[in-house]
C-alpha cells in the first residue's frame, strides 16, 4: 500500500465515519502500518518490556477498544491517538514492573534498559504520564510531539513527517510543551 | 542534533503565538495577562528544564544511531554464521530453518553424537519479558507433558552469548488441514482425528496446561495417521504464578481467525480451558470448510465479527456435512465459554458418538442465549425497548407525581404525561414488532408488557379521561393476551382479551366514527374465541365467535372496500362455517363456498404472497374438510392441492409469525389420511416422519411456544389412533432388508 497523504487520510476518515467499510479498512491498514513502524522504533531503543508483536497488538487492541476511528475529529488525531496508546502500554508495563519491585505483584523482571533509566531519572515517569494526559486535553498535537520524541525516540524530522506538520512546528511544539511539562512536574520553588 | 540546539540556545524566541492553547492555559492558571511576562516565564521554565536535564533527548538520540546498526539483522548470530558452514548450538547442529515465530525460530537439527536422530530446536531471539517468560513456561510445560499426541521436550540450554534454546522431538508430518485434504478423509475419520486430539488436550488440561493457540498450523498429522500438537509457545499453566500477567494477544496480528472471543474481548476475561475447546473447534471448522471461523483481512471488522457474529454454518460450505458434526463444531465455537463443552473429555466423547453413529449431546444454544444474541445484534432496538425505555418512563412519571401536587403545573404535568405515554407506546410497538419472531423472547415480552400495564394503570388513575392512554392500555392488554396464548396461559390470556375487549368497546362508544376501534374489539373477541377453543373450556359454545361476526359485519358495512376488514370477515366466517357444518352440512358448504370465492377474489387483487393468500389457502382447506365428510374425494383432492399450493407459497415467502408455520399441519394430516385410504402405508409413514421432524425443529427453535409442543403431542396421539402407520414403517424396513 503506498502511503496516503494527509489529505487522503482526512478523506478516508470522513467516509469511514459515514459508514464506508472500504474506507475504514484502508484506514485501519494505514493505522496498522503506522503502529508497526512506531513500535519498530520503540523496540530499537529497548524501551519495551514486551516483544514487537505483543506491543503492536496491545496498541491495536487499545485503539480498537477506544473506537478511535469513530471518535477521531480530524486526521491528525489518529497519529496522536496511536502515540498516546503506545505510551499508555509502555507506562502500563512499567507500572507492572514497579509493582513487582515493591513486591505487590507477581511477574518476571524484564531485562529492559528503559526501566533502569526511569529509576535513575530524577523525574517520576508516572507523573509525567499524567501530565501528558492533561496536555492531551489542552493540545493533543503537542502531547503527540512529546510522546513521539521522548517515548518513541523519533527524530524531529520523523516526528514532523508522522504528524504531517513542518519541522519548525515540531521544534516549537517540543520546546513549549517541555517548558509547560516541567512546570507541571516541578512545583514552583522546588526547581 | 536539532534537539541540542533547541535545548541549548536559550534566548531564541519560542515562536509563541498568543493563540497557543498552552499560553492560554498558563495565562488562565497564573492570572497573568501580559504576553511578554508569559513568554519570560516559559523561557525561565525551559532553562530550568535544561538545567535539570528534563526530558533530555541527546543521549537517547545517540543510542538510536547505534541501535540502528546493531540490530539491523534480526538474528545476527545465526544468520552470519550460517553463511560459513553449519551452525552449532551447544551440542546441536542446525540443519535448516523450519519456521519463524514472534519470538523464536525453529530449526531442524541433530545432536553431535546422534547424527541420525533429528530434533527440532527452538531458538529464542529476544530477551524481552515475554520471550523469557515464554521460554520458561514452554520448558516447564513440555517437561511436564508426556503424551503420544503432544510434542516432547528433550533438552534445553543457553549459548555462550546468552541465547536460550529448547530442544523438542521433531514431528514429521503434514498440517492437519492439508492432511485431511490430501488423504481425502471422510467425516468419521476427521472425527476420529479430533477425538484423539481432544483426548491429548484433556491430558494436558489435567496437567494444568492450557495451550491457548490451537490452530491448523500447530497441529501435525504423522505418517502413521496420528495428530500431534506441536507448538506450546503460548501455553499457560493454570496453577502457575507467573503466567497470570502474560497477555494473550501475542498472536493477535497473525491468527485472529483461531482465537477465542475472550482472548481479545473488551473485558479481559479469565482465560480458561474453554479457550482450547474453541481453538480445537476452530481447527475443526477450518478442516471442514477451508476457512477460519473468523476471517481476518480487516482487523477491526474481524474483531467485531469475533465478538458479535456467529460463524457461518459449516453446512453452507458443504451441504453433505452431517448436522451432528456441525453441532459439535459450533458448540466449540460458542462465544461464551460456559456454552462450550465442559471438558475436553466431553468433546472427545461426543466426537466418538458421532463416529459410531450415535446421537451427539451437542444441542443448539438455549433459548436465552438466542435471545441474548438478538440483543447483541440489535443493540439500538434493544436499548430502546429495554431498561432504558422503562427508566425514562419511570423518571417522567416520578416527576409527574411530584408536579401534580400543585394545581398551577397541571398543564406541564399533562404534557409530560403525553411524552411518557408516547415513549412507552413507541417502545412497546417497537419491541413487539421486532421481537415477534425472535426465539426465546416470550418471557421477556411477557414481563415487559406486565410492567407497561403497571405504568399505564398508574397514569390512567391520575388522568382518567385521557383517550390515548386508555387506548394504549387496551392495546397492551391485547398484546399481553397474545403472549399468554403463545405460552399456553389460557386463563390469563382470556382475562386480558376480555379487559382489552371492554376497553376498546368503551372507547369505540366514545368515538363512534373511528371504525378501527371496533375492529380492535373484533380482534379481542376472536382472540378469546381461539383461547376458549384451544383451552377446551367446558360449556363454551362459540358465543365469542358469533359476537365477533356481528362486530365485523358492522365494521365492514362502514368500509366495504377495506382489504383488512374483508380479510378479517373471511377468516371469521370460515370459522363460523366450520361450526355450522357440524349442525347443517349443506348450509356449511354453501357458506364456505361463498367465503372461499371471496377470499380468492381478494387474493386475485394481490399478486405477491401475503396474508390474504394464506386465508385463501385456509378457506380451501376448510373445503377439503367438508368434501371429505361428504365423501366427495375428487373435490376434496382438488381443494387440497389448491390449498397446499397457496399455503406453502405464503409460508415460504411472506410468513413472519412463527405460529403460522403450523398451517401445513392440517394439510399434511389430510395427506396421511389420503395415503392410508389408498393403503399406501409407506407414504403415510413418510409424511408422518416429515411432520414429526418439522415439529421437532420448530420446538427446538421456539421452545417457549406452547403450541408447537401441543401439536407434537396431538401428532403422537394421531399415530396411536392409527396403528397402520407402524405398518408403513415395518414395510419400509422390510424393503430395506430385502
Amino acid at each position: 500500500m503506498n502511503s496516503p497523504t494527509s489529505n487522503s487520510i482526512a478523506a478516508l476518515l470522513a467516509s469511514a465515519q459515514q459508514g464506508d467499510l472500504h474506507a475504514r479498512e484502508q484506514l485501519a491498514q494505514w493505522m496498522l502500518e503506522n503502529v508497526n513502524r512506531l513500535v519498530g522504533s520503540v523496540m530499537r531503543q529497548g524501551r519495551s518490556a514486551l516483544g514487537h508483536s505483543s506491543l503492536t497488538s496491545e496498541v491495536l487492541v487499545k485503539l480498537v477498544r477506544g473506537e478511535t476511528i469513530d471518535r477521531a475529529p480530524s486526521a491528525s488525531y489518529l497519529m496522536a491517538a496511536i502515540s498516546q496508546a503506545t505510551r499508555e502500554i509502555l507506562i502500563d508495563s512499567y507500572r507492572r514492573y514497579a509493582r513487582w519491585k515493591e513486591g505487590f505483584a507477581e511477574g518476571v523482571p524484564a531485562d529492559c534498559p528503559w526501566f533502569k533509566k526511569i529509576e535513575e531519572s530524577p523525574f517520576d515517569m508516572l507523573e509525567l504520564h499524567d501530565a501528558l494526559a492533561r496536555l492531551e486535553q489542552i493540545d493533543s498535537r503537542k502531547a503527540a510531539v512529546v510522546t513521539l520524541r521522548y517515548f518513541c525516540d523519533l527524530s524531529l524530522n520523523e516526528t514532523a513527517e508522522r504528524l504531517g506538520v513542518s519541522k519548525s512546528t515540531v521544534e516549537a511544539d517540543w520546546r513549549l510543551a517541555r517548558a509547560w511539562l516541567f512546570e507541571q512536574l516541578v512545583p514552583p520553588g522546588n526547581a | 542534533m536539532s534537539s541540542k540546539t533547541a535545548n541549548g540556545v536559550l534566548d531564541l524566541d519560542l515562536g509563541l503565538k498568543t493563540t497557543d492553547p498552552l499560553v492560554h492555559d498558563l495565562a488562565a492558571r497564573t492570572g497573568e495577562r501580559d504576553y511578554e511576562q508569559i513568554s519570560q516565564r516559559l523561557k525561565a521554565l525551559e532553562q530550568q528544564a535544561d538545567a535539570n536535564q528534563f526530558l533530555n533527548l541527546s543521549e537517547t538520540e545517540e543510542t538510536q544511531e547505534l541501535g540502528d546498526h546493531s540490530t539491523a539483522g534480526s538474528d545476527p548470530e545465526v544468520s552470519n554464521r550460517s553463511s560459513s558452514g553449519p551452525v552449532e548450538l551447544g551440542p546441536y547442529v542446525l540443519i535448516r530453518l523450519l519456521g519463524i515465530g514472534g519470538f523464536s525460530r525453529v530449526y531442524e537439527a541433530y545432536h553431535r553424537h546422534r547424527p541420525s536422530e533429528r530434533v527440532a530446536v527452538k531458538l529464542f531471539q529476544h530477551r524481552w519479558l515475554d520471550a523469557l517468560e515464554r521460554l520458561e513456561i514452554e520448558k516447564l510445560v513440555l517437561q511436564k507433558l508426556n503424551h503420544p499426541n503432544l510434542v516432547k521436550a528433550i533438552d534445553s540450554g543457553e549459548t555462550p552469548d546468552g541465547m536460550s534454546y529448547l530442544v523438542m522431538t521433531l514431528v514429521e508430518g503434514e498440517r492437519i488441514d492439508q492432511y485431511v485434504k490430501s488423504h481425502k478423509l471422510d467425516y468419521r475419520a476427521v472425527a476420529r482425528l479430533f477425538a484423539e486430539l481432544a483426548d491429548a488436550m484433556a491430558y494436558a488440561h489435567e496437567q494444568e496446561v492450557i495451550h491457548r493457540d490451537l490452530k491448523p498450523g500447530n497441529i501435525l498429522v504423522t505418517n502413521q495417521g496420528h495428530p500431534v500438537v506441536a507448538d506450546f509457545g503460548l501455553a499457560k499453566r493454570t496453577n502457575g504464578i507467573r503466567g497470570q500477567s502474560l497477555t494473550a494477544t501475542g498472536a493477535l496480528v497473525g491468527t485472529l481467525g483461531y482465537l477465542a472471543p475472550e482472548q481479545v474481548g473488551p473485558r479481559k476475561a479469565e482465560i480458561s480451558r474453554a479457550v482450547d475447546n474453541y481453538g480445537l473447534g476452530a481447527t475443526l471448522y477450518s478442516v471442514l470448510t477451508g476457512e477460519a471461523p473468523t476471517e481476518n483481512e480487516n482487523l477491526l471488522q474481524g474483531l467485531n465479527q469475533l465478538q458479535n457474529q456467529r460463524p457461518t454454518e459449516p453446512r453452507s460450505f458443504d451441504p453433505n456435512l452431517p448436522a451432528d458434526l456441525q453441532l459439535i463444531c459450533l458448540k466449540c465455537l460458542e462465544k461464551s465459554p460456559r456454552d462450550r463443552y465442559d471438558s475436553m473429555h466431553e468433546l472427545a466423547a461426543d466426537l466418538r458418538r458421532f463416529q459410531s453413529g450415535q446421537r451427539v449431546i451437542a444441542r443448539p444454544p438455549a433459548v436465552w442465549t438466542q435471545f441474548n444474541r438478538w440483543v447483541q445484534a440489535n443493540k439500538v432496538v434493544a436499548s430502546l425497548t429495554m431498561g432504558l425505555l422503562l427508566a425514562v418512563v419511570l423518571g417522567l412519571s416520578v416527576t409527574l407525581f411530584l408536579w401534580r401536587q400543585s394545581e398551577a403545573r397541571r398543564g406541564e404535568a399533562n404534557r409530560l404525561l403525553q411524552s411518557a405515554n408516547t415513549i412507552l407506546a413507541k417502545g412497546n410497538k417497537l419491541a413487539e414488532n421486532s421481537l415477534a419472531s425472535t426465539p426465546g423472547s416470550l418471557q421477556y415480552r411477557y414481563e415487559r408488557l406486565h410492567q407497561s400495564i403497571g405504568f399505564l394503570r398508574l397514569f390512567s388513575e391520575e388522568f382518567p379521561g385521557d383517550f390515548d392512554l386508555q387506548r394504549e392500555l387496551a392495546t397492551t392488554h391485547f398484546r399481553l393476551a397474545k403472549v399468554c396464548a403463545h405460552r399456553g396461559f389460557y386463563d390469563e390470556g382470556i382475562e386480558n382479551f376480555e379487559i382489552a375487549e371492554g376497553l376498546f368497546l368503551q372507547l369505540s362508544q366514545l368515538q363512534t366514527d373511528d371504525v378501527s376501534l371496533r375492529f380492535d374489539v373484533f380482534h379481542s373477541l376472536l382472540g378469546n374465541h381461539h383461547l376458549y377453543e384451544t383451552g377446551r373450556l367446558q360449556g363454551y359454545h362459540s358465543e365469542k365467535l358469533y359476537e365477533a361476526q356481528a362486530v365485523i359485519e358492522e365494521v365492514l358495512a362502514c368500509e366495504p372496500e377495506n382489504i383488512d376488514y374483508r380479510d378479517a370477515y373471511i377468516c371469521c366466517l370460515a370459522q363460523v362455517a366450520a361450526r355450522t357444518r357440524s349442525d347443517d352440512i349443506e348450509k356449511g358448504l354453501e357458506l364456505i363456498h361463498r367465503i372461499h370465492e371471496e377470499a380468492m377474489q381478494l387474493k386475485a387483487d394481490l399478486p405477491e404472497p401475503c396474508l390474504q393468500w394464506r386465508h385463501a389457502g385456509l378457506t380451501a382447506s376448510y373445503m377439503v374438510n367438508i368434501y371429505v365428510s361428504l365423501e366427495d374425494w375428487d373435490n376434496a383432492q382438488h381443494y387440497f392441492l389448491k390449498s397446499e399450493g397457496l399455503i406453502n407459497e405464503y409460508l415460504a415467502k411472506a410468513s413472519k409469525d412463527p405460529l403460522e408455520q403450523l398451517d401445513w399441519y392440517c394439510l399434511k394430516l389430510w395427506e396421511i389420511e389420503f395415503a392410508l385410504m389408498q393403503k399406501d402405508f409407506t407414504k403415510g409413514r413418510r409424511v408422518y416422519d416429515q411432520m414429526r421432524e418439522r415439529l421437532s425443529t420448530l420446538i427446538r427453535q421456539y421452545p417457549d411456544y406452547h403450541d408447537f409442543q401441543r401439536y407434537a403431542e396431538s401428532l403422537e396421539q394421531y399415530r396411536a389412533d392409527h396403528p397402520e402407520l407402524n405398518l408403513g414403517n415395518a414395510e419400509s424396513a422390510d424393503r430395506t432388508a430385502d
